[in-house]
Formats: structure tokens, C-alpha cells, sequence
């Protein structure tokens, strides 16, 4: 432990402590009555930090307190109000998107969903000439006419009135060509189609 | 949690305020009012903003209220909300103003129906702003905890959320930066 310090240390120590380390140090007390310099400098730092204490703790708010807690739960009202609707208008922009999703992508998925497949047999027609006879009537979105080279029937997908609409048709021209020739054989099979 | 200098509440204060009681709220800002303004000088970059930051830091202590943890002291809790309350205006561009207008702060400024006080204000207000004002606000914040409010370091920390050894680097910074003037008059001072 040094006996005496020096004015470097003396500067170094009142930059860097506290007003109370200085104020409590023996060796800046020591060192202060020796040295008009240091203790001027000294008085001024504690003096300087005493006062801007005071400073601080002197200034009082200018704001009416009663009126800054009427005014803050009034502004808390506001905002629950502001917020309540912010919330409604999200919910509003929310509903009337799922509307308009529902309308365009939900209509078609459950337009989809309707579909039903059924195959009918075909004695007097080819599955070509079925396919020309129904497929005017078949226009559901998904639809389909299939059939296979050397099988005497047509596979339909389609909504059931359409497929009703089918099978009538399709037993009609049936009809109508048994009646004409008598009686009807294997139907005339064309190459499927490509 | 530390202990934060500031007046004490009855907690069941808060409770009533949580249940809509004006009242309580009215004598949480009259008990609290002078030591977050005694903050906000630090905190805000201003003095002059310190009103702002008083109104809008009981705004959110208001919104903010179920969330107090009884655990920690109003005053600590109080002093977060101070704080962030003081960033966020610093961050904001464009800031919402306050919800008092200056004006009818003016009108219930009792400096200005008493001179003295006026000019003792003015000079106590020139004086921090001397102090304080060219510091960075870090160093300001841990000078005025620690050296002038009397928490130690370590409390300061925690009140921050800072590390220890930071505070204590931003302490020794905040010093030297504000006796640096006063120091340059010894003729051996060599900044």
C-alpha cells in the first residue's frame, strides 16, 4: 500500500471512483491537503455530482397527476375500442375471403366430389357411336367417356343426371336399332382412340 | 429483483386497478409520478421529454398491468416499463405526442405563477443537461443508478439487464466524460 500518491494517480483516481470512494479515500485526502490543484479539482467534482443530484431529485413533473391518469384511462379505453375493431375488421376480411374461396375452389371441389362413374354395356352400338350420342350431355367439370378396344361398353363419369341422361339415350339408340334390324349382335368395334 | 428506490403500494392497489378502479389507478400515478419523471430525465434523451415519457410509461403500466409479477417491487416494475417506454420513443419515428397537450401542461405548471421556482428550475434543468445530455445513454442511465441514486452495480445489472462488468466500464466512462472538463484545469491533467 503506497504512503502518498502522486497528482497523475490523484487525477486518475477522481476520474474513474465515485464521489464516495473519494470522499472515504485516506490516500486522495492526504494527497489533497498537499496539493492546491488536486483539491481544487476535487471540490469542484464532488460539488458538481452533489449538485446535479439535487438537480435531479429538485425537478418535479409538470403534469397534473389526476389528469394524466384520467387522460391515460381514457387513451386505454380508446385503445380497447380500437383494438375490439381492428379484431372485427380482421374477422370481416377474413369471413368474406373464405366466402369468395368457398365460391370459386369449393364449388368446383364439391362439382368434383358429385361425380359418379357407372359403365353401360353397348349390344347394338360401339363405344365410338355411344360416345358421340352422350357426350353433347356430358359437361360437368371432371368429366369422362372411356372405353376400351374390344370391350362392348362405355365407362362414364359424369354428375347423375347426366348419367341418367346417358343410360337413357344410350338404351333408346339400343332400342331403336334392335327394332330396326331385328335383333342386335356384337356391335361394330372401331380401334380405340390414340 | 432489486430493490428499486421509489415509494411503496399496497399491491391490492394494482388488484383494484386490474378491475377497472380509477381511483387506484389515480393514487398509483400521484405516488409514482415524481420518481418516473425523476427516471424518464435520464432515461429520455431530453429533459424535455421526460413528461412524454412519464404519461406514456403509466399508458402501458395501465394496459400492462396484469402482467405485473408480485414477486418484484412496483417501483422495478415501474422503472422496465419506464425504460422500454423510453426506447420506444427514441425508435418511433413518427411519434405519437402526447396525450396531454403542452399546453394544458402549461396551464397547471405552477412555474410559471412562481418565478423563482421557474428560474431554479431552469438552472437545475441546464445543469443535467450540461451533465448529462452529451453522454451516451447507457452511460447515462448506469451513472445516475449507481452514482446518484445509490444502487450498486450489481443491482444496476440487473435493472438494465446489462452484465456486470459492463455497467461498471460504462460507469467509469460516464465519470471520466463528466469530470473531464473539470479535471482539464489541473495543469498536469492529460486527457
Amino acid at each position: 500500500m503506497p504512503e502518498s500518491i502522486t497528482c497523475e494517480q490523484s487525477l486518475k483516481a477522481l476520474a474513474t471512483l465515485s464521489a464516495a470512494e473519494i470522499q472515504s479515500s485516506r490516500l486522495i485526502a492526504q494527497h489533497t491537503q498537499t496539493c492546491s490543484d488536486c483539491s481544487r479539482v476535487a471540490s469542484v467534482v464532488l460539488e458538481r455530482e452533489r449538485s446535479l443530484g439535487l438537480a435531479l431529485d429538485s425537478l418535479s413533473p409538470r403534469a397534473d397527476p389526476a389528469r394524466i391518469a384520467d387522460t391515460v384511462s381514457l387513451a386505454a379505453e380508446r385503445h380497447a375500442t380500437a383494438r375490439f375493431i381492428k379484431w372485427l375488421l380482421v374477422g370481416a376480411m377474413g369471413a368474406t375471403a373464405w366466402f369468395a374461396l368457398d365460391s370459386t375452389i369449393g364449388d368446383h371441389e364439391r362439382k368434383v366430389a358429385a361425380l359418379r362413374t357407372e359403365t353401360f354395356p353397348l349390344k347394338c352400338l360401339s363405344p365410338q357411336q355411344a360416345e358421340g350420342l352422350i357426350e353433347p350431355y356430358i359437361r360437368a367439370d371432371g368429366h369422362g367417356i372411356y372405353f376400351t378396344n374390344g370391350v362392348a361398353a362405355v365407362t362414364v363419369r359424369a354428375l347423375p343426371s347426366e348419367l341418367a341422361q346417358a343410360k337413357r339415350l344410350i338404351d333408346d339408340a339400343q332400342l331403336r336399332s334392335a327394332m330396326e334390324s331385328g335383333s342386335c349382335g356384337s356391335p361394330t368395334l372401331a380401334p380405340a382412340k390414340p | 429483483m432489486t430493490a428499486v428506490q421509489g415509494p411503496s403500494i399496497d399491491t391490492s392497489v394494482l388488484v383494484r386497478i386490474a378491475s377497472g378502479d380509477a381511483s387506484a389507478f389515480a393514487q398509483l400515478v400521484a405516488e409514482f409520478q415524481p420518481i418516473v419523471y425523476r427516471w424518464a430525465l435520464t432515461l429520455a434523451d431530453d429533459p424535455d421529454e421526460a413528461d412524454d415519457v412519464v404519461q406514456e410509461t403509466f399508458l402501458n403500466a395501465y394496459r400492462k398491468i396484469e402482467r405485473y409479477d408480485e414477486s418484484g417491487s412496483v417501483a422495478a416494475w415501474l422503472y422496465a416499463i419506464a425504460r422500454r417506454t423510453a426506447g420506444q420513443r427514441r425508435r418511433v419515428i413518427k411519434r405519437r405526442r402526447n396525450l396531454l397537450s403542452r399546453d394544458s401542461a402549461a396551464a397547471n405548471d405552477v412555474y410559471l405563477t412562481d418565478p423563482g421556482a421557474r428560474v431554479d428550475r431552469e438552472r437545475a434543468l441546464s445543469l443535467v443537461r450540461q451533465s448529462l445530455s452529451a453522454l451516451p445513454r447507457k452511460q447515462r442511465e448506469v451513472f445516475d443508478l449507481v452514482d446518484l441514486q445509490g444502487l450498486t452495480p450489481a443491482e444496476a445489472a440487473e435493472l438494465t439487464g446489462a452484465k456486470s462488468v459492463t455497467v461498471r466500464a460504462n460507469l467509469f466512462k460516464a465519470r471520466a466524460a463528466i469530470r473531464s472538463r473539470i479535471l482539464s484545469q489541473h495543469p498536469l491533467y492529460d486527457a
